[in-house]
């Protein structure tokens, strides 16, 4: 499982870097980096999950 | 012409506005209204259920927008539904604010949303807000100082109104003891009488002049939201004199009712639901996830405006070019399709997509120090003063909710405890006991 992120819209709500802070950075503006562009390990597909749940933007997504 | 009524207390009729015109649903709704700051929730529950997009004829003729999707969409369609025509309702029999004396970047239209943002977004990011916390810290405690050797107080009067006020006037290197004065004018031009607030806007703009020209004129400026503003470029060019004085305008708006709002809202659900607030008293590590659900449930700017830029169908309703709309997220925040019991305040809730920020590209930009402002002020006051006690039964609250839904005051007693940094002067010694 990996995740992907449009972060033209990101808005930089934050939501998923505190749902999973090794997946989701932010940069020195606030807006999302993702820090794990290949497979995510085993323990972080969960909180990778959350954190793409958790966008109100919508503009994370889950790649099975 | 009616061919569609629903009862209760937002009823909704199906009608056109002109003879042979699409019918739409309608509801008599004043925004800026008492009836709507005293059941504004009950409005929304209701609307969600009835007409999640209605028309109200009131405020100059708007259409009201509670639904999640609806309000999601609207906020996102910055082609459609545009910020520069004003992003107020006005109140009834009065125009609209003059345009071109609004906040600024606020009701800015993209592409230039974006410029005037960048050069303040860094300076508002979490990582820089991450290291003001300690200074937020301790000015909180210094307000909590002040009253809490004396077992009373105003939680908001004297901790979430100054505090959020102080900090905007650091933050743009204005003489920050001269809050007072700032929280008066900002206040008579929100709620005051229309005389009054363009008097009031007067008086704070010529101050905003003054502070703009000196730090123009300085040689080696400070690196800050003043000088973000004054050096702000906009396709190439540094952005004008009146939109540096509009900008600055919009920290101060947004910088401080919001802030206090959020924390007094919040704090009245602590103080009405006791085992809601020792669940924060003992679980201080929940207070990040607690601050999305209490901006869910409390949200300070219930809504703000947009208008249609042409014709449109939009969720099956016909808008036409010119209507204004509002994008009620307060509403949206409540709407069972998005949030499973609404209505249960959950500090935990995941996911919890609310919208008091807005969303898009006008979502708010001092997001990340309102959040920092309010957990401090919750927890310094759940630290300091745990047991306090609401002294009135109805929280006082500004009458305008489609402004700001904010309590004016939040009188408590408990048991008094100790200072925590040595007396400052005159303002803190306060009488001999």
């Amino acid at each position: 499982m990996r995740v992907t992120a449009d972060t033209s819209q990101c808005a930089g709500h934050t939501l998923c870097n505190a749902a999973a802070p090794q997946v989701f950075d932010l940069d020195d503006e606030g807006y999302v980096v993702v820090l794990v562009e290949g497979d995510l390990p085993p323990e972080l597909e969960g909180p990778a999950r959350e954190a793409v749940a958790a966008c109100p933007e919508r503009v994370l997504s889950v790649v099975d | 012409m009616t061919t569609s009524d629903t009862a209760g207390i937002c009823p909704v009729t199906v009608q056109p506005l002109e003879e042979g015109a699409p019918p739409r649903p309608v509801i008599d709704l004043d925004v800026h209204g008492e009836e709507f700051c005293a059941r504004n929730y009950a409005i929304y529950d209701e609307l969600l259920t009835t007409a999640p997009l209605a028309w109200s004829q009131r405020n100059g003729g708007f259409w009201m927008l509670t639904g999640y999707e609806p309000v999601f969409e609207a906020t996102k369609d910055d082609d459609l539904f545009i910020s520069s025509a004003g992003t107020g309702l006005p109140k009834d029999g009065q125009e609209a604010l003059a345009p071109g004396t609004g906040p600024i970047p606020i009701e800015i239209d993209p592409p230039e949303t974006q410029q005037y943002r960048k050069p303040v977004l860094g300076l508002l990011s979490p990582k820089t807000v991450a290291g003001m916390e300690p200074s937020i810290r301790q000015m909180a405690d210094e307000f909590i100082d002040e009253f809490i050797e004396s077992g009373e107080g105003d939680l908001v009067q004297q901790l979430s109104t100054p505090l959020p006020a102080k900090l905007s006037l650091r933050l743009l290197g204005m003489d920050e003891d001269r809050w007072p004065e700032f929280v008066a004018w900002i206040h008579t031009i929100i709620h005051g009488e229309r005389a009054a607030a363009g008097e009031a806007q007067m008086a704070l703009f010529g101050e905003v002049a003054t502070v703009l020209e000196s730090r123009a004129a300085m040689a080696d400026k400070p690196e800050d939201v003043l000088t973000a503003i004054v050096t702000c470029q906009v396709n190439g060019e540094t952005i004008g004199f009146v939109e540096q004085v509009r900008y600055v305008f919009l920290v101060l708006l947004g910088g401080m009712d919001t802030t206090s709002g959020l924390t007094g809202n919040t704090l009245e659900r602590l103080a009405r639901d006791p085992a809601l607030r020792q669940r924060l008293v003992e679980r201080r590590d929940l207070l990040r996830s607690a601050t999305e659900e209490f901006l869910r449930v409390g949200t300070p700017t219930q809504g703000l405006a947009r208008t249609l830029s042409r014709d449109a169908e939009f969720h099956g309703q016909h808008m036409k070019a010119g209507e204004r709309v509002m994008l009620m997220w307060a509403a949206a925040n409540h709407d069972p399709a998005e949030f499973a019991d609404p209505h249960t305040v959950d500090l935990e809730r995941t996911p919890n997509r609310h919208m008091a920020f807005g969303v898009g590209l006008h979502r708010c930009l001092g997001s990340n120090l309102a959040r920092a402002m309010f957990q401090v002020m919750i927890d310094r006051v759940l630290d300091r003063l745990p047991d306090f006690e609401l002294t009135v039964g109805e929280v006082p609250r500004f009458h305008d909710a489609g402004n700001v839904y904010a309590p004016t005051s939040f009188p408590v007693r408990f048991p008094p405890g100790p200072r925590v940094s040595p007396s400052t002067g005159p303002a803190a010694a306060g009488p001999a006991q």
